[in-house]
């Protein structure tokens, strides 16, 4: 298991991360979803030993990372960057990380390798942005950590070899109990490959759920009342967390949290004429709840 | 087994430097490789061409001349040497490299395995080459020098056997100043987040270090009594690898590449122990403090990059301290310029201004909180200023007057001038008996209670005398007028009325340093000038020891041999006969005067005489020293009329004793200098000093000839005009002649006594003698009228 306890990260003045507590359980697909600057990336630093935190504990099986050996060796970390070891062939950069991964698996690799079809003798500086990233991910799959990081993953992948990685990881994941923390911006992905995701927001999580019960627990309602001219707000439903709440002409839409049975007993209170309850995409999640944050693409209007 | 696989985290990690940087090592190898063996292949194929040449009346080393392959293997060293900081830069790239953090700092090592591994694969990377280049060399060395040898005589083969030495010192010294140049490039690297402040702060550090250290040392040395540059510019050398460097060939070539003329030398100069100031405990002395500086500096690099965060790279300055140092450094170095001359202050603080605000805006990007840079500059130099108060107002808090505990002390080595003599002769002595040391101790305690009180009673004498000091007698007599009697010179031309410093270097006759040897290893080193009072206490320390009786025999030993034997520049040894005699000289005023010793088995006489003149020396008494007549001088070496058994080797081999009437006159009669056809004499009458400061008024130590006495309206003086080509003295004024015999050069006495002059030169008249000196007054005007 992968915990932050009360964790704290600050970069000088930015408080990057604030006493946050998380736990990601082993054999998750683990998104991590936020905005730009929320702490998505300081948090797979954190739990690759990168970064050290100001307070709090940083744990991975109850091990603290930071500078601590036997806790690292049990992550691996794809970061965006794809300028790593320039100089080095795929088969060089291989033969490096697997002197540092005892669990390195050479069956794996070769497998992922034939898949991929990466030239394994030139410089990685000679491949393409997509390229690197493909090599990095077959690495850090075949390094066979329990644990594999990765930060904008799929950036500068083509959409089949997007497919392509993703059953990568979904095998890997099958095969082994393998701990996935995806951070990225692309919530269809997180979407396809997570099981939970957390949403953080300056620095604080937001929410942190099962994706099944995530887009269970949110709403989009379009209802219409009997008494046409009283004016709802979202006063009138105190027993709802309500998101957004918009009234066009007659018509309410409504974002709100809880279950399809909570909403219609609430709603039922003013004999509705209308109530369509549509469970939101995840898209749609990370919208709204970042807009009660005052997160809002309106700040154009 | 895991144990085992961690621990080999590290050299992976190294051996992955070096494969990521192989380009660049290869450059580095292929640089060293050209370097060291290009250099000593030319230079022993010039060696061994020029002797063939030699040989067989070839031209090979004319056709082939070696310099410039020697140029470019010492440019392509240079440059590989250079490349330490580079090794350093780039070994510890995840410091500066933002694409690079992530990667390395998740590696499985924790902060320590990382900084090493780091340190071991730049290191590697920067001194494998090195050691392959100088292995070469030492191949080379092996191949070239037999072959040379086998070319040479006995004592040039000596001499290149006793390279293999030097090349081993060399190197090796060169190998640490290496390790120490890439460890201050892994602390900058750890001090640094950007390429550009890497750079700029490794090489500010390395030229910085030595230099603000030496210019300050200038600067201190000079304000400061008891130090000085000449010995403390040596500790540039524990500074920095450049400082190292100028150290290390100080070291080899000073003291070192002529090994025996430095021994010869040794003694010739100063007649003592030639193992106080060997190479070889100074070079392991050294190398020892760099070795413990570098450790040192690893440790701090250590210490800073573990306490270093990831984000931090990027970030010009990590720890903004290193770059206040560097910009103090700066700072202090130009201010430093003003102290050679203060008419500079004012340009030199605008320099000093502008160079700091510009080093300001490098390191902020720009003018960010500038008026905390005008805060910091100010308080940069006041601080400098200040220290240096401080620093000169306490004599350097308090060290330059510190003497170590005499239980803490194994040796004292103490130089100090001889008195006799044109020529500088200086001794240096070594002690290791506690009773000798303790002596020293007590007369350094002395000397330091004793020096302010004695500048400031010279400063009074030298007010008080200014007037009449006398600097030359010589032709005085054709500028002489009435109207200025008490002034026996011109002004314009003889003396300066105004203050001038430099008239007190009058007052004392000499240098003299010493050298507490501790326990620790240390060496206290002071440096002072000797008035004659102190000079007479410091005699009275070392007549009698050993050592100053073994120096003795040591530079009349030395002396002779030079005189008698002629070094060879061609086969590098003393050849005999280079003259089949040495010279006597019957006074140091009349070095014409003189007759020649001749020596027929060379080596036996020189060492006979010198173990006689050695146990004169040792029974020589104080009193002896200061009042016995001086009868000769053998290379500038006194013979006392109290050294019986010299003088009577000597005689056996034809010396001839003569009285000072008569050496004045053969001196006269042999000069050519038209002047010195006459004989200018003046008799000065006994006057005794008014100041507490000088115990020997009647003290005939001087330098450059230069004396102080007084000359009053009281004082009797008479001219005497004596022409030596037609006139007998003894038969123009027997009184005179008296007079003339009883004079002593080098006599030492705190009864007033007569000064006679001649010709600018001064000689004392024993205060026993005093009537003899009253007679001739009483005379009345005895100038000679032909």
């Amino acid at each position: 298991m992968m915990q932050l306890k009360n964790t704290v990260k600050q970069f000088e003045d930015f408080c990057a991360l604030d006493s946050v507590n998380l736990e990601i359980p082993k054999g998750t697909a683990f998104g991590l979803l936020g905005s730009n600057g929320a702490g998505k990336s300081t948090i797979l630093r954190l739990f690759s030993g990168i970064y050290k935190a100001e307070a709090g504990e940083v744990l991975i099986d109850d091990e603290p990372v930071y500078d601590n050996v036997s806790a690292k060796q049990k992550v691996f970390f794809i970061n965006d960057e794809t300028v790593q070891f320039g100089g080095f062939t795929l088969k060089q950069l291989k033969d490096f990380y697997k002197q540092f991964y005892p669990d390195f698996s050479e069956e794996i690799f070769e497998r992922l390798e034939k898949i991929i079809q990466l030239p394994m003798n030139k410089k990685i500086s000679t491949f393409s942005k997509g390229m690197k990233r493909q090599a990095i991910v077959i690495i850090g799959i075949a390094c066979c950590t329990p644990y594999l990081l990765l930060d904008e993953a799929f950036d500068g992948l083509d959409p089949t070899m997007r497919i392509i990685v993703k059953r990568m990881l979904v095998d890997a994941m099958c095969e082994r109990e393998l701990t996935v923390v995806i951070s990225s911006h692309n919530l269809k992905e997180i979407n396809e490959m997570c099981d939970t995701a957390a949403l953080l927001h300056k620095g604080k999580i937001v929410f942190n759920r099962e994706l099944d019960s995530l887009k269970g627990a949110v709403h989009k309602i379009q209802a219409a009342f009997k008494e046409k001219e009283r004016v709802f707000t979202k006063e009138d439903f105190p027993n709802l967390e309500i998101l957004h709440f918009e009234k066009t002409q007659s018509i309410y839409h409504i974002i709100a949290k809880g279950t399809e049975e909570q909403i219609h007993q609430e709603l039922a209170q003013y004999q509705p004429l209308v109530a369509d309850l549509v469970p939101l995409s995840l898209e749609e999640i990370f919208i709204y709840e970042l807009e009660v944050l005052g997160y809002d693409s309106k700040v154009f209007d | 087994m895991t144990a085992k696989f961690l621990t080999n985290y590290p050299a992976k990690n190294a051996v992955r430097i070096i494969s990521q940087n192989r380009k660049f090592a290869i450059i580095t190898s292929i640089l060293f490789l050209l370097g060291i063996p290009l250099m000593l292949g030319s230079a022993f194929m010039s060696v061994y061409l020029e002797l063939l040449d030699d040989k067989n009346g070839t031209d090979y080393y004319y056709g082939a001349d070696s310099t410039p392959y020697i140029a470019i293997g010492a440019f392509c060293a240079g440059i590989a040497v250079f490349m330490g900081m580079f090794c350093g830069i780039r070994s510890f790239e995840e410091e500066w490299n933002k694409t690079r953090v992530d990667m390395l700092y998740s590696l499985p090592l924790n902060g320590t395995q990382r900084f090493f591994s780091n340190y071991l694969g730049g290191f590697v990377m920067y001194t494998v080459p090195y050691v392959v280049s100088v292995l070469i060399g030492w191949v080379i060395m092996l191949i070239m020098v037999p072959m040379i040898t086998n070319n040479t005589d006995a004592a040039q083969a000596e001499e290149f056997h006793g390279f293999y030495l030097y090349y081993f010192l060399g190197s090796l010294g060169l190998f640490v100043l290496m390790w120490m140049y890439y460890t201050i490039s892994a602390v900058c690297a750890s001090c640094c987040g950007t390429m550009l402040e890497n750079i700029y702060t490794n090489l500010l550090l390395n030229l910085l270090l030595p230099g603000t250290f030496a210019a300050v040392l200038a600067v201190i040395t000079d304000s400061v009594s008891g130090l000085d540059f000449e010995y403390s510019w040596q500790f540039v050398g524990y500074t920095s690898p450049i400082g190292g460097l100028i150290y290390l060939f100080y070291l080899l070539m000073d003291r070192g590449i002529d090994f025996n003329e430095y021994w010869d030398s040794t003694y010739n100069a100063y007649g003592g122990s030639a193992e106080t100031s060997g190479l070889i405990p100074a070079y392991i002395r050294w190398i020892l403090v760099i070795v413990l500086i570098t450790a040192a500096l690893l440790f701090l690099a250590w210490k800073l990059y573990q306490h270093r965060k990831a984000e931090d790279v990027s970030k010009p300055f990590i720890y903004i301290w290193i770059y206040y140092i560097i910009i103090t450094a700066v700072t202090v170095c130009i201010l430093c310029i003003s102290a050679a001359d203060e008419d500079t202050i004012i340009a030199v603080i605008l320099f000093s201004a502008i160079v700091y605000f510009i080093m300001e805006v490098v390191r902020k990007r720009g003018f960010k909180k500038f008026w905390f840079s005008v805060v910091t500059y100010i308080v940069t130099v006041a601080v400098a200023v200040g220290g240096f108060f401080l620093t000169v107002t306490t004599d350097c808090f308090g060290r330059t007057k510190y003497i170590p505990a005499a239980a803490t002390v194994t040796s004292v080595e103490i130089t100090f001038d001889s008195y006799s003599g044109r020529r500088s002769t200086q001794y240096m002595l070594t002690y290791k008996d506690k009773e000798t040391i303790s002596k020293i101790q007590e007369f350094h305690r002395n000397y330091l209670k004793n020096d302010e009180a004695t500048r400031a009673n010279l400063n009074a004498l030298y007010q008080e005398y200014h007037y009449n000091l006398i600097y030359d007698t010589s032709g005085y007599t054709e500028r002489y007028t009435e109207e200025d009697s008490r002034r026996p010179y011109n002004d314009d031309v003889y003396y300066d009325d105004s203050y001038d410093e430099n008239y007190y270097n009058r007052f004392y006759i000499g240098d003299f340093t010493i050298n507490y040897h501790t326990i620790a290893g240390t060496i206290i080193h002071r440096s002072y000038s000797l008035y004659p009072d102190e000079y007479l206490d410091l005699i009275k320390i070392c007549l009698g020891t050993d050592a100053y009786i073994q120096a003795n025999g040591n530079l009349m030993r030395n002396r002779l041999r030079d005189d008698v034997w002629k070094y060879n520049d061609n086969t590098h040894q003393y050849e005999f006969p280079y003259n089949s005699y040495f010279n006597v000289v019957y006074s140091r005023s009349c070095e014409n005067s003189m007759m020649t010793i001749p020596v027929y088995d060379s080596e036996n006489t020189i060492r006979t005489f010198a173990d006689i003149y050695q146990t004169d020396i040792q029974h020589l008494s104080f009193e002896n020293f200061c009042k016995d007549r001086i009868l000769c001088y053998i290379e500038d070496m006194p013979v006392y009329e109290s050294c019986t058994g010299t003088i009577a080797f000597l005689k056996e081999h034809g010396f001839e004793e003569q009285s000072f009437s008569q050496v004045l006159a053969d001196s006269v009669y042999t000069t050519s200098a038209s002047e010195a056809r006459q004989m200018n004499i003046r008799i000065y009458a006994p006057e005794e000093y008014k100041t507490g400061s000088l115990n020997y008024p009647s003290c005939m130590m001087h330098r450059n000839n230069d004396i102080i006495f007084r000359q009053t309206e009281n004082t009797a003086y008479k001219d005497v005009l004596f022409i030596p080509e037609y006139v007998d003295m003894q038969t123009y004024c027997p009184q005179l002649s008296q007079v003339i015999d009883k004079a002593r050069e080098g006599y030492i006495s705190a009864e007033p006594c007569y000064l006679l002059v001649v010709n600018g030169n001064y000689y004392m008249i024993p205060a026993e003698d005093t009537q003899a000196v009253e007679k001739l007054i009483q005379l009345g005007d005895f100038y000679y009228r032909g």
